[in-house]
């Protein structure tokens, strides 16, 4: 990639037309997604699963992944566009690098006209500090990115849903949001699960499948 | 298949022991609420007595772990002008007892189900807690769990009691 980086991602190949670049969060990745990966490469969905902290060292912190170059994401949607058609996964504050990517890209560079992706519990916060106003990032013009974000009830995020839907509509972007019930940020992976957690870890590929047919984007 | 990742995995890292933070005596949002035991409160009525005001829901495993800690805290705190409110956000009375079944607590627990409360006060993390001197400003905010009766917390409580 452009930085000089080497982009390393698992591939789950297949023969269907749509490319899931699964991005997974800051909080490393799980074996639930690498089942949830081969499951929708078996249905037809080719996915690319990338662990930004492992290619980059990233800390495990939020503010780790905003270092990540805008120019190696775009990179590797470009190369994602020319093989297929591509939507973007992304957990946590991998949502940051993968948004950066597509609001600083410009026409002229080859940007698509539309980019769809389905955001898990997305962390798009600049500052949160209790007190004081919510400020979100700035990703420049997200004009043809079409957001599907995917919350769990059980998160101190639901509560700014709204005032993030607008954060990321004035920048340009379609948002629409659908809460998780009983359900915790990470549940396919928590340490101490419930056993609703436990099962819907289990399906994770059919979460994302059934986002995928709802929304027409398969 | 390109393998691509050292896999460690951490995804339930808890919120714990982050440090205070000292704010500007801010003045608190309006809290007008009522218990589950049907108790008003009103925070401006509590002013010459020092106020724990605890956001918490049971589905957090960091305030599940520092619940018994505020439990010992008002117990420790007796007869002293000292209050807690914990607020249950974003949770049903039901989520709520379901939880208190199994740890009974006798300090107020107040109901915020659709979380308007965690909103005015602008809480973006499960716990976080304020601490709210004698005077009725707030003085400072932990957005994290504790051990509440023992170390920073207890202290900051105990200097602003003789303040």
């Amino acid at each position: 990639v452009p930085s000089g980086e080497q982009l390393d991602y698992l591939r789950y190949p297949s023969k269907g037309e749509r490319l899931l670049v699964w991005v997974s969060s800051e909080r490393d990745q799980a074996e639930a997604e690498r089942k949830a990966a081969s499951e929708l490469a078996r249905r037809g969905i080719e996915v690319w699963m990338l662990d930004l902290s492992f290619s980059y060292f990233l800390d495990a912190d939020r503010k780790g992944f905003d270092k990540v170059p805008a120019a190696d994401m775009q990179a590797l949607l470009k190369l994602a566009e020319q093989q297929k058609r591509p939507i973007v996964f992304a957990v946590g504050r991998a949502a940051v690098p993968i948004l950066k990517a597509f609001g600083s890209w410009t026409r002229n560079e080859g940007r698509p006209a539309h980019l769809e992706y389905v955001l898990m519990h997305p962390n798009l916060y600049e500052e949160a500090e209790a007190l004081q106003d919510v400020r979100y990032l700035d990703f420049g013009d997200l004009n043809g990115a079409q957001l599907l974000i995917l919350q769990p009830r059980r998160s101190a995020g639901v509560v700014w849903l709204d005032r993030q839907s607008e954060a990321l509509q004035r920048q340009g972007a379609e948002v629409k949001n659908e809460i998780l019930e009983q359900l915790r940020e990470g549940y396919w992976a928590r340490q101490e699960p419930t056993a609703y957690e436990i099962e819907m870890g289990q399906h994770l590929a059919d979460l994302i499948w059934d986002r995928l047919s709802k929304e027409n984007r398969y | 298949m390109i393998v691509g990742g050292l896999i460690v995995f951490a995804f339930a890292i808890p919120v714990w022991s982050a440090e205070f933070r000292k704010v500007d005596a801010v003045v608190p949002p309006a809290l007008t609420m009522q218990d589950m035991r049907g108790v008003d409160h009103d925070l401006s009525n509590y002013k010459g007595q020092v106020v724990l005001v605890n956001f918490w829901a049971s589905w957090c495993p960091p305030c599940r772990k520092e619940m018994p800690s505020i439990q010992r805290l008002m117990q420790k705190m007796a007869g002293r002008p000292f209050v807690i409110l914990a607020i249950d956000s974003g949770e049903s009375r039901e989520e709520a007892d379901a939880y208190l079944k199994g740890m009974p607590v006798d300090f107020p627990i107040l109901l915020d189900p659709e979380s308007k409360e965690a909103k005015s006060w602008k809480v973006f993390a499960m716990p976080t807690s304020f601490l709210v001197d004698k005077h009725g400003r707030i003085r400072y905010v932990l957005p994290s769990g504790t051990e509440w009766d023992d170390g920073d917390g207890w202290r900051l409580i105990q200097e602003l009691l003789t303040e």
